[in-house]
């Protein structure tokens, strides 16, 4: 016997990080009577959000700022393919949840008069980002965790895998989970699912990202029937650590920092001259790539790399503002940016793409809600500008858990239970894939490895036709070989062989979704750059990408992105 | 990597058919940037899927890999090859429940945690239209620290009070009460006294420091304690002298 | 706590417990330095009722204080018990100190005095005041 008894709750939440747990509580608070199971694979003062470093942004000082100006900021920054409705309802709300955070005993980090300071980040015109040090995200997630805590109505689920939902009569009635506890599967009914797990980033070799973002609730909802919106976007970050990719955060820059190259010349001024450091983190990236291309960049036992130089801001407003960047530099590559410069390269950090949902949170499937990196809303559009992901958690988080208990209330998803043979035979399905004696079948990391170097080569800062169609090719017999796989452990209990297999099958789709996204756009625009189609193309893609699931691969469409006020024009800085 | 090696002597257990752990050595490449944390994944990656153990940011802030490494509490994806000597046991953290080879059982800790009321309790209720509570550099000095604790359970693991009595509440969880009750905007710290003011709570600590030591946040836990003792000290002394009036 | 807020594995297989080592405090020397503590507590408690006693004597007049105090000298044992008991006191006061630099960091100005500062000035105050008590009583 391999499946427990199944529970019940009204809402079930898949992810415990920032988004998830503001879904949380919006939830709970929004009726009181009902229960919320928050299902976590890690628990979840562990998930990602904990490593977000620079800060989250929101119009909280309306000196020198206004709604309109952070909405235009975003907008631009996403290179016009955000829907400008959802940035405009964005911004609104952005203050008040950052307030509630704060009223929830966020540490933010305070002005000598005791409000709460900002810091200017990339792209954004003016200081509006809200830090607790350079430990943001960590500081956020802990106070979200621990205020969770106080709600018995939010029922934890820790340490359980999710593997797949739960769909009857196209509407979704729950999720099935591994107990890694007791290595059974459970199912948890709902009548209604919030899926908030999280970015995708390890389906690249070289990622700020964790071990766990291997974008399960992507491909859980995609093959599900909910499609996947703008995939072809991944953020790469300007600065990363050489070798482990460990993030130096943009608050760096925010404080002060400079990039130089290996001739000394602080090279942006001839990419971003107005913004300098301070410029959007897509052509950051791309302005480090051409330095390297053109043998202005030094040479390490990783590779290239620039410099990031933060030793003219003193040892004490290092240690104020930036104590983590210092923590991790000297630990990880033997630096005190006190006196020497960080060696830096762009590093693979955020999927602007995601599963397509409205303003609301709600999908295109009934009673199936997405908020956080896992959605897509859009308003990151091409190119997120850095401080807006936290924020975006928070208040997509917040409404995706207001709409969720409202539909809940309403009836919710049809109450007459699934039928028990779902869950049965997804047991089934993963005893006979991955539990059963395979003899001489491939490793898991090997197609893992192989998978990330495809994408790192065909869907990197610059792309072409050639190269995307090389890792598609790649991707589409890496498929077929995962079929073969053998995992060594057949065990129960904390399994994380076959959870790792899982999610390695999970990856897959995604990474085909993102080749395939960047092999039909016949642009460039903002992180998807194509180097055998330069400039954008308004006339045919200010749109988003939508990718539908088929046993033949993705089938795309395309949806107009929603342009009201602002139009598109040149992206200078 | 280069063609360096290293031998870990790991601990292995398996519930399904173990009756107690037993050890397994390995034997991995390493360079100047591996940590213990890569070699596991080495491990697991190509030569045995079945190892088991936590982890996640490898960036020492998610608190997942909390290992004994010869002994010592630490966390894998902080602790360097380099720095070793000969040959490095992998355990895992000491004084807590083993679920499976390094993996513990940490649900006692998540327990505890919840009963310090590890959440803002507002000294006076304010709405959010009327915008953030204000707060100095200053104040937020004197919790900051406090606030720090990534619950990677290394203190707990150290702490011989705790591996003979499970029912003290421990380093982080009272660090984590006592940053609230230090905090400027918070007003509960009679409330969460009642836990840790217990026989469960500061009283149980006999200062052997340990906690403190082995902390990679330098959230000193062991001070939080001491302090937390002081002020219930002053709190009952207070309250015999006024016995009407308020705690803070 | 009456219900639990987070799922229990379903019992079926079971963590290890390891045993508690029974000689865990000889294997790291703060844990030994720690049961010393514990140990000699019970000294220091002894003469500190010893002092007790005495003090109460002087309350009760000039002939209770000289019987107490024969009763401190004669004894041979009992002067060694004395003697022992000073020693641990002194100790515990090193560890009192310790905490106390934990539980109020002390500043001069920005410099904030370093926990071994504070325990190494605290014992020569003790030390400075034990001197001037001992100059009085004997000399005075
Ligand atoms: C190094 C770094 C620094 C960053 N800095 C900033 C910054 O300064 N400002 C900013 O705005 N943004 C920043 N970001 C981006 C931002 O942190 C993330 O986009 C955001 O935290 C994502 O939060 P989330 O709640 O969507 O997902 P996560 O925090 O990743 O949480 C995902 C959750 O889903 C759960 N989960 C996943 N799969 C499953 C499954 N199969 N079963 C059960 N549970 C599952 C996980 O356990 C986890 O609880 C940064 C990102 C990184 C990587
Ligand atoms: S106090 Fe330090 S050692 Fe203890 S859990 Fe927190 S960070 Fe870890
Ligand atoms: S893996 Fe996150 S702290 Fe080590």
């Amino acid at each position: 016997m391999s499946l427990t008894d199944p529970v019940v709750h009204d809402i079930v939440l898949v992810g415990g990080g920032g988004a998830g747990i503001r879904a949380a509580i919006a939830a709970v608070e929004a009726d009181p009577k009902l229960t919320v199971a928050m299902v976590s694979k890690v628990y979840p003062m562990r998930s990602h959000t904990v490593s977000a470093e620079g800060g989250a942004a929101g119009v909280v000082k309306t000196e020198n700022d206004s709604f309109d100006l952070h909405a235009f900021d975003t907008i631009k920054g996403s290179d016009f393919i955000s829907d400008q409705d959802a940035v405009e309802a964005f911004v609104k709300e952005a203050p008040r949840e950052l307030l509630q955070l704060e009223h929830w005993g966020c540490p933010w980090s305070r002005d000598p008069d005791g409000r709460v300071a900002t810091r200017t980040f990339g792209g954004m015109s003016t200081p509006r980002t809200l830090f607790a040090a350079d430990k943001t995200g960590f500081h956020m997630l802990h106070a979200l965790f621990q205020t969770s805590l106080k709600y018995d109505r939010i029922v934890r689920y820790d340490e359980q895998f999710v593997t797949s939902l739960i769909v009857h009569d196209g509407a979704v009635r729950g999720v099935t989970a591994i107990d890694l506890h007791s290595g059974k599967l459970l199912p948890i009914y709902g009548r209604a699912v919030i899926i908030c797990t999280g970015g995708a980033g390890k389906v690249f070799p070289f990622t700020t990202n964790a071990s766990i973002k291997t974008g399960d609730g992507m491909a859980m909802a995609y093959r599900a029937g909910v499609p996947l919106k703008d995939m072809e976007f991944v953020q790469y970050h300007p600065t990363g650590l050489p070798g482990t990719g460990i993030l130096i955060t943009e608050a760096s820059r925010a404080e002060g920092g400079y990039l130089f190259n290996k001739e000394g010349d602080r090279f942006l001024s001839n990419y971003v001259p107005t913004k300098m450091e301070l410029g959007p983190r897509d052509l950051l990236s791309r302005a480090i790539i051409e330095e390297m291309e053109a043998g202005r960049a030094f040479e390490g036992k990783h590779g290239q790399y620039v410099h990031l130089d933060l030793t003219h801001l003193g040892e004490k407003k290092i240690n104020e503002r930036l104590p983590f960047v210092r923590e991790l530099a000297t630990k990880y590559v033997g630096i005190d940016p006190v006196k020497q410069p960080i060696p830096i390269r762009p590093v693979v950090h955020y999927c602007m793409g995601g599963i397509d949902t409205d303003i609301n949170g709600a999908t295109p499937l009934r009673g199936l809600y997405a908020a956080g990196e896992v959605a897509c809303v859009s308003i990151n559009g091409a190119n997120r500008l850095g401080s807006n992901s936290l924020t975006e958690c928070l208040v997509f988080g917040a409404w995706a858990g207001k709409h969720a208990a409202q539909y809940v209330r309403q009836g919710g998803s049809d109450s007459s239970p699934a039928p028990e043979s779902i869950a049965r035979d997804e047991w089934a399905r993963i005893e006979r894939t991955y539990l059963q004696d395979h003899k001489n079948g491939e490793r898991i990391a090997t197609i893992r490895h192989e998978m990330q170097d495809a994408m790192e080569k065909g869907c990197g800062v610059y792309r072409n036709g050639e190269t995307i169609q090389a890792a598609r090719d790649k991707l589409l017999t890496l498929r077929e070989r995962y079929g073969r796989i053998s995992i060594d452990d057949r065990n129960r209990v904390f399994n994380t062989d076959l959870t790792a297999a899982i999610e390695l099958d999970f990856m897959l789709d995604i990474a085909l979704a993102m080749a395939e996204g960047a092999l039909r756009r016949t642009e460039s625009r903002g992180a998807h750059q194509r180097r055998d189609h330069k400039g954008r193309n308004d006339q045919q893609f200010l749109t988003h990408t939508i990718a539908h699931r088929t046993e033949d691969g993705p089938r795309l469409e395309y949806r107009p992105a929603t342009i009201t006020r602002w139009q598109p024009e040149e992206r200078k800085y | 990597m280069s063609d360096k090696m290293k031998k870990l002597t790991v601990t292995r257990y398996n519930p399904e058919t173990d009756s107690a752990p037993r050890t397994q050595t390995y034997e991995v490449p390493y360079d100047d940037d591996t940590v213990v944390l890569d070699a596991l994944n080495h491990i697991k990656d190509q030569q045995d899927g079945t190892l088991t153990y936590r982890w996640s940011c490898r960036m020492g802030v998610c608190g997942s890999c909390g290992m004994n490494v010869n002994g010592v509490p630490k966390l894998t994806c902080a602790t360097f090859l380099r720095d070793f000597e000969g040959d490095i046991t992998v355990e895992p953290l000491a004084n807590f429940p083993i679920m499976r080879d390094l993996v513990v059982n940490m649900s006692d800790f998540m327990e505890k945690l919840k009963r310090v009321k590890p959440w803002l309790i507002p000294k006076e209720e304010k709405s959010i239209d009327e915008g953030e509570y204000l707060q100095t550099p200053r104040q937020l000095e004197a919790y900051r620290q406090f606030s720090m604790c990534i619950n990677c359970m290394l203190c707990y693991a150290a702490c011989p009070v705790y591996g003979k009595h499970q029912d003290f509440l421990g380093p982080a969880a009272i660090a984590l009460g006592h940053r609230y009750n230090e905090d400027s905007r918070d007003g509960a710290r009679a409330e969460r006294n009642k836990i840790i003011g217990s026989g469960e709570g500061v009283w149980e600590c006999t200062f052997v420091g340990e906690c403190s030591e082995v902390c990679p946040k330098h959230v000193d836990p062991a001070a939080a304690i001491q302090r937390e003792k002081l002020a219930n000290v002053l709190d009952k002394i207070k309250s015999f002298i006024l016995p009407r009036g308020s705690s803070r | 706590m009456s219900a639990k807020d987070y799922r229990v594995p379903e019992p079926g297989y079971k963590d290890y417990i390891k045993p508690y080592p029974e000689l865990w405090w000889t294997k790291k020397r703060p844990y030994l330095l720690f049961m010393v503590r514990e140990f000699t507590a019970l000294f220091v408690l002894l003469f500190a009722m010893r002092l007790l006693q005495g003090l109460i004597a002087i309350s009760k007049g000039e002939a209770a204080w000289n019987a107490w105090l024969a009763g401190a000298t004669n004894s041979v044992a009992l002067a060694i018990g004395s003697l022992f008991a000073l020693f641990f006191v002194l100790f515990h006061s090193i560890t009192w100190f310790q905490a106390g630099a934990v539980v109020s960091p002390m500043r001069i100005g920005k410099f904030e005095v370093p926990p071994s500062m504070f325990v190494l000035g605290n014992m020569g105050l003790v030390v400075a005041v034990a001197a001037v008590i001992g100059y009085f009583s004997l000399g005075g």
